[in-house]
């Protein structure tokens, strides 16, 4: 598995070959690659940061660990274990959720943040996460997506990662 | 005879002045030939006393003892000197000199017969030079600048052994050694040799750089380490063991011993220390487990650094700590103690490889790697991969690299989040 870095990486990659690309029909894939590369970016770094503290789950209450460990917490009502609640199955924690999580927790709080809901940053990521998913899930209306588009991607990418690792682990991420 | 006076700073002494005729009676010096007055003189710092004087080529040839050593009393003869480079081209070229009737100043001998009596001019300084100078005494004897010392005590010799090489390039591991046998003698020399991790005879390396031997800084941190560890882990339960990060320690470098190993060598006895022995003797079943296994292993390069990865600073100070914390929790001991597994993806012990490639996403782009440096932040993961590891045995593979780094990382910013 590829690390951020190598996300990041990749992602720029293929988006200045996007831009040098005169051909439409192998300039569209190019902008699709790298776009998807700079989501798996935040994804591979926010789940690398969870996995890290997950390795420590005994600071955290149960809720906290199911989202740690993206489990459901379900509450027992047989056997000799009824009356408690624990973790069972699969759950799944969207991206957001998670990094509101992590700020939270280790942060300044989501307040102060700038992946605070009102900051453009979290605007921008959530244009950036739409993009994603009209090219996850496809439909026929969506709107194409130009170089100068991935471009911002990348560069939301990389902002929501050093805010995130400025958040809680107070040092700058380097690329 | 030439006649003796004391310098103005210089206490008189009727035994060095003694000593100083005797000398004078051996060796022909030019000071002697040409009627000259023979000054003593005496250092302020170290009170030793010493005659600056030219001596023969024939007769450096013939008195001087380049194995000089520190503990003149010790059974064993081991030299204190780092080794002569006799093939460096620096070297190849004093000798050239010396055979065209270069004259060579300021060596620095010590004029004593407690051993090898034959050759009284123990060389602390310009042992090259002296060398060179021995070489051409056949071709060429001019008189050369000598200065002798008289009547050192063990820390007097010393600092003349380190003044004496302070200007030219004598690594850390050789003062290291010769402080060593001055304030503490030969105790740790012979714990490493009772471990297993030095063979009879031989001594701890000029430059451990160069040598795929334990050196000075590596054994006395090993036993700080195993101290420190066994100390904390006396106070831990088995559950709490792997709730908080280490501080494996790095013994400093130098003219003075480390503080934490002095108070270490002189309140204990590390010789009847039957645990850190055998915490010794398995380290040093590691380190040939891994030796062995990069040199048969056609799955991985035949590289320094990976056949001495056990001597890697942050590896052996990690692995020296889990063992002192393990001694008070032996079943997982026992587990530490045995040798990592390898397997078909995994040819060594401590999967050199794999470690170096190990990166955090904390880590700089630039980051060499696990177990490559000796910051305090690989100290504490390493001692983290060993401490996981002594759960349940096994390869040190990436899932229990990532593991151990992760517990360091996240307690790290877990605590501070709190």
């Amino acid at each position: 598995m590829l690390d951020f870095r190598s996300y990041i990486e990749n992602a720029d990659l293929y988006a200045a070959e996007a831009a040098d690309e005169a051909q439409e029909h192998v300039r569209k894939p190019l902008i699709v690659v790298a776009t998807i590369l700079s989501w798996c970016a935040v994804e591979a770094f926010v789940n690398s940061m969870l996995e890290d503290f997950a390795s420590v789950e005994h600071l955290f209450d149960l809720h906290e660990k199911g989202l740690l460990l993206e489990k459901k917490v379900a509450f027992r009502d047989t056997g000799d274990e009824a009356g408690k609640f624990e973790l069972e199955g699969k759950d799944y924690w969207k991206i957001e959720h998670k990094i509101m999580f992590l700020v939270s927790k280790f942060g300044t709080g989501m307040g102060s943040s700038n992946l605070n809901k009102g900051q453009n940053l979290w605007r921008e990521f959530q244009v950036f996460k739409k993009a994603r998913d009209s090219i996850v899930h496809p439909r026929p209306d969506d709107a194409e997506l130009a170089v100068e588009d991935v471009e911002g991607y990348i560069g939301t990418a990389k902002q929501v990662i050093q805010s995130l690792g400025l958040e809680v682990w107070k040092q700058e991420v380097q690329f | 005879m030439a006649t003796i006076s004391f310098d103005d700073n210089a206490n008189h002494s009727s035994e060095i002045e003694t000593l100083v005729l005797e000398f004078l009676s051996l060796v022909q010096t030019l000071e002697d030939e040409s009627d000259a007055p023979i000054i003593v003189f005496q250092d302020g710092k170290s009170e030793a006393y010493y005659i600056k004087c030219n001596i023969k080529a024939r007769d450096a040839a013939r008195f001087c003892d380049t194995k000089a050593r520190l503990n003149v009393d010790a059974p064993e003869a081991f030299r204190a000197n780092r080794e002569l480079l006799l093939t460096n081209k620096t070297f190849l070229k004093m000798k050239d000199d010396a055979a065209d009737g270069r004259e060579f100043n300021d060596i620095i001998v010590e004029y004593s017969k407690t051993y090898d009596p034959a050759k009284p001019l123990k060389v602390w300084g310009g042992q090259h030079r002296t060398h060179a100078i021995i070489a051409a005494s056949d071709v060429e004897s001019r008189f050369h600048g000598f200065r002798v010392y008289f009547r050192l005590d063990k820390t007097q010799r010393t600092e003349v052994a380190l003044i004496s090489n302070t200007n030219i390039d004598v690594s850390n591991d050789t003062f290291d050694r010769m402080v060593e046998e001055t304030i503490f003698g030969d105790k740790l020399r012979r714990w490493c040799h009772h471990a297993n991790l030095i063979d009879p005879g031989e001594d701890f390396p000029d430059v451990g750089g160069k040598s795929e031997i334990i050196t000075v800084k590596l054994a006395r941190t090993f036993i700080v380490n195993f101290h420190l560890g066994k100390n904390i882990g006396n106070e831990l339960a088995s559950d709490e063991l792997d709730r908080r990060t280490y501080e494996p320690y790095e013994a400093l470098s130098g003219i003075n011993a480390d503080p934490e190993y002095e108070s270490i060598a002189n309140s204990t006895d590390i010789l009847g220390d039957q645990k850190l022995i055998e915490a010794g003797m398995k380290f040093a079943e590691l380190h040939f487990a891994q030796r062995n296994a990069v040199i048969q292993s056609p799955k991985i390069t035949n590289r320094k650094g990976f056949r001495n990865k056990a001597l890697v600073l942050s590896v052996l100070f990690g692995w020296s700590y889990v063992a002192g914390l393990l001694q008070s929790h032996e079943d997982r001991l026992a587990t530490h103690y045995s040798i990592p597994r390898t397997t078909a993806s995994i040819p060594d012990p401590l999967n050199a490889i794999e470690m170096s490639r190990f990166h955090h996403n904390t880590d700089a782009p630039t980051y060499r790697g696990l177990g490559t440096r000796s910051a305090l932040k690989d100290r504490q993961r390493v001692a983290q991969l060993f401490l996981a590891r002594s759960k349940e045995g096994g390869a040190i593979d990436k899932s229990l690299m990532r593991k151990a780094v992760s517990t360091v990382v996240s307690l790290k910013y877990a605590q501070e989040g709190y």
